[in-house]
């Protein structure tokens, strides 16, 4: 396989280049003008690999499949999927959840962790960064989808209309939508915001004219002067200190969507916690997920070393834990409470028909991560990589276990019913995975994947505690 | 045409390049001190100098807040006054559950202003700027820091180039500025 490497990795051997425990942040061969050509030399490439091409074949194919399924949908309606009473939130509130949860992760790493000034993540902001503008991008399309009428849904808009009508404002779920479009429009602000001096730096390295041109249009001038950066600094940080509130209060009313209806299992005050940790976990779980691959495949080695999946593991672990206090808290209020169908619910989770899906949350959420107590798994790229991918897919468990088995059984038994997801379920939800992996290869293409001015910071103050 | 039109446009402006920071900030040290002009950096990062206090923060917050308040405005308007809607037996001025979606209006608001107000005062959408034709100026991004300087008189350009020179400048290009 043809990689993107350059500079000190090229002839390295895989043995030099996995991840070790006294890896420093960036490696010390690096200078700034070094980094500046490593980090810049794939976008400006002429030709990418072949990995590449193939990868964003399959994903444009998905997206096409995504296509055809929302363009059946349109025609043919809401019942072509699985949903019907008493389970009327199907697949298309599990994949919102699952996705905006994906989203979250990378508006922690961008944001919280600038306010704690960890250098660390000035490897991952931008992956982090990426990861939240696709995924809060498919998030975004379920619910519109799932409206039956989505070309009306400006109607969840307040405006003064001659129906003389408002949105019910009281409603979750137009909290949500207010959450959901802010933090969509603020995620790629802050994206686009941190990307711009590493956009006039890719506008000085390029030679061609029309990608001169191309970076220079979206460098929006920016020279580095120092007045420029001073205030940059101060935006920055300013758009730090609101997304860090912004990610918790999305998950919060994501939570409360659930929480603010009075259906068995989610009427709990526990919602809101339980969603951000779940947010954090699967979020934190995406960024390694991709970092593992990305480091070997645009040669960033230097750059994302065993210090980042040794924090990027202990995060992991640390959300793990919160989510498996969030798990027994669920169980022990049911019980510690008197609704006699609440306990029936959680039997039924946890040994009836659909308990294996139960367990695998368990096993995925709350067990493999334990996994993560060792240093030598947090640094073991497969490894992290397989716990990763089994905490993505027990997230989306969890997403299923909370939104079909709570409507399935309902406080009246004459009312249970069942759920079955249909081909056009899965097809939508496969679309979206190939949106997000398409979108994510055509920024990694065009854009630089690691924060290049943050990156001079580091590798400027390494060199004067050396001298 | 005039002789004034046909003679030759003399330099008013310095662009020195240097390959490390230390040196670059005590040249513009020394060149503020002199008094020789105006005197830039551009650098690849963010100088170290102490954060100076400036109004963006401010401006921020006010417009946070307007955003806010206009949104539960809003709220309150439409639930008392133009479609009272009875849910659930809530008071129409049900205050709390305003809350949330002001607090997200409030939020995107503070975005909004801090995108608009830095973006302003960094010089976004400025796509030209006279200091664009130095040669220099193409590296202060990548790997250099280069002070441009916009000379009071000849005698300014020549002092600067001086200040520049002894600073350790690793080369230094006239501009018209």
């Amino acid at each position: 396989m043809t990689l993107l490497r350059t500079g000190s990795a090229i002839g390295a051997s895989a043995q030099d280049l996995k991840p070790r425990a006294n890896d420093p942040i960036v490696a010390p061969v690096q200078t700034i003008s070094s980094m500046t050509s490593k980090i810049c030399a794939p976008p400006l490439r002429q030709q990418w690999p072949l990995w590449w091409k193939l990868s964003l074949a399959a994903a444009l194919f998905l997206v096409l499949i995504l296509a055809v399924a929302i363009g059946w949908l349109f025609y043919a309606g809401v019942g072509v999927w699985g949903i019907d009473w008493p389970v009327v939130w199907g697949f298309a509130l599990i994949n919102y959840v699952w996705w905006i949860a994906i989203a979250s992760g990378g508006t922690f790493i961008s944001a919280l962790f600038y306010l704690a000034e960890a250098e660390w993540r000035s490897a991952l902001n931008r992956i982090a960064e990426t990861i939240t503008i696709f995924a809060a991008a498919c998030a975004a399309i379920y619910p519109i989808l799932h409206l039956g009428r989505p070309w009306l849904f400006y109607w969840l808009f307040p405006y003064p209309n001659v129906m003389g009508v408002w949105p019910q404002f009281r409603s979750p779920l137009l909290w949500d939508f207010a959450a959901i479009l802010t933090y969509v429009i603020s995620s790629i602000l802050f994206w686009y915001f941190g990307l711009v001096p590493d956009l006039a730096t890719m506008r000085d390295k390029a030679d061609a004219p029309h990608k001169r041109r191309f970076y220079g249009v979206l460098a929006l001038g920016f020279r580095g002067s120092d007045d420029a950066w001073r205030y940059y600094r101060v935006g920055y940080g300013l758009l730090a200190a609101v997304m860090a509130p912004l990610v918790i209060s999305v998950h919060s009313i994501v939570g409360l969507d659930f929480a603010g209806a009075a259906t068995l299992g989610w009427h709990s005050t526990e919602f809101p916690p339980f969603f951000v940790f779940g947010a954090l976990l699967s979020g934190f779980a995406m960024v390694m997920l991709v970092a593992v691959p990305m480091r070997r495949l645009l040669g960033l080695e230097d750059f994302i070393t065993g210090r980042h999946f040794d924090i990027l593991g202990k995060l992991l672990l640390t959300s793990s834990l919160c989510v498996a206090y969030a798990c027994l808290m669920e169980a022990f209020t049911t019980f510690y409470g008197p609704d006699a169908a609440g306990k029936r619910l959680f039997i039924d989770k946890v040994t009836g028909e659909l308990a294996p899906i139960y367990w695998a949350t368990i096993v995925f959420n709350v067990l493999a991560p334990q996994s993560m107590w060792r240093q030598s798994v947090r640094l073991n790229e497969t490894l992290v990589v397989l716990v990763s991918l089994l905490v993505i897919a027990g997230m989306w468990c969890e997403r299923y276990v909370i939104v079909v088995m709570s409507l399935r059984r309902t406080h009246l038994p004459s009312a249970w019913g069942d759920y079955t997801p249909t081909i056009w379920d899965w097809l939508t939800l496969f679309g979206t995975v190939g949106l997000f992996i398409a979108g994510f290869l055509i920024a990694i293409r065009l854009l630089p994947a690691v924060s290049m001015y943050e990156m001079r910071e580091i590798i400027l103050r390494r060199a004067r505690r050396n001298r | 045409m005039n002789a004034a039109a046909e003679a030759p446009i003399a330099p008013n402006g310095l662009a020195a390049t240097f390959t490390s920071e230390d040196a670059a900030l005590a040249a513009l040290a020394k060149l503020s001190a002199s008094d020789v002009g105006d005197a830039r950096l551009f650098s690849p990062l963010p100088p170290p100098e102490p954060p100076k206090r400036t109004r963006l923060p401010a401006f921020a917050l006010v417009i946070g807040l307007l955003g806010a308040a206009a949104v539960f405005g809003l709220q309150s308007f439409a639930n008392i006054v133009s479609y009272p809607l009875n849910i659930g037996g809530r008071p129409p001025f049900s205050w709390p559950s305003f809350i949330p979606i002001a607090f997200e209006a409030g939020i995107l608001s503070v975005v909004l202003a801090t995108v608009a107000g830095a973006g302003a005062r960094c010089g976004f959408l400025r796509y030209y700027d006279s200091a664009d034709e130095i040669r220099a100026l193409r590296d202060a991004m990548i790997d250099r820091w280069v002070i441009v300087v916009r000379a009071l008189d000849s005698d300014a350009l020549a002092r600067s180039r001086e200040i520049l020179q002894r600073c350790g400048a690793c080369g230094i290009e006239e501009a018209e500025l």
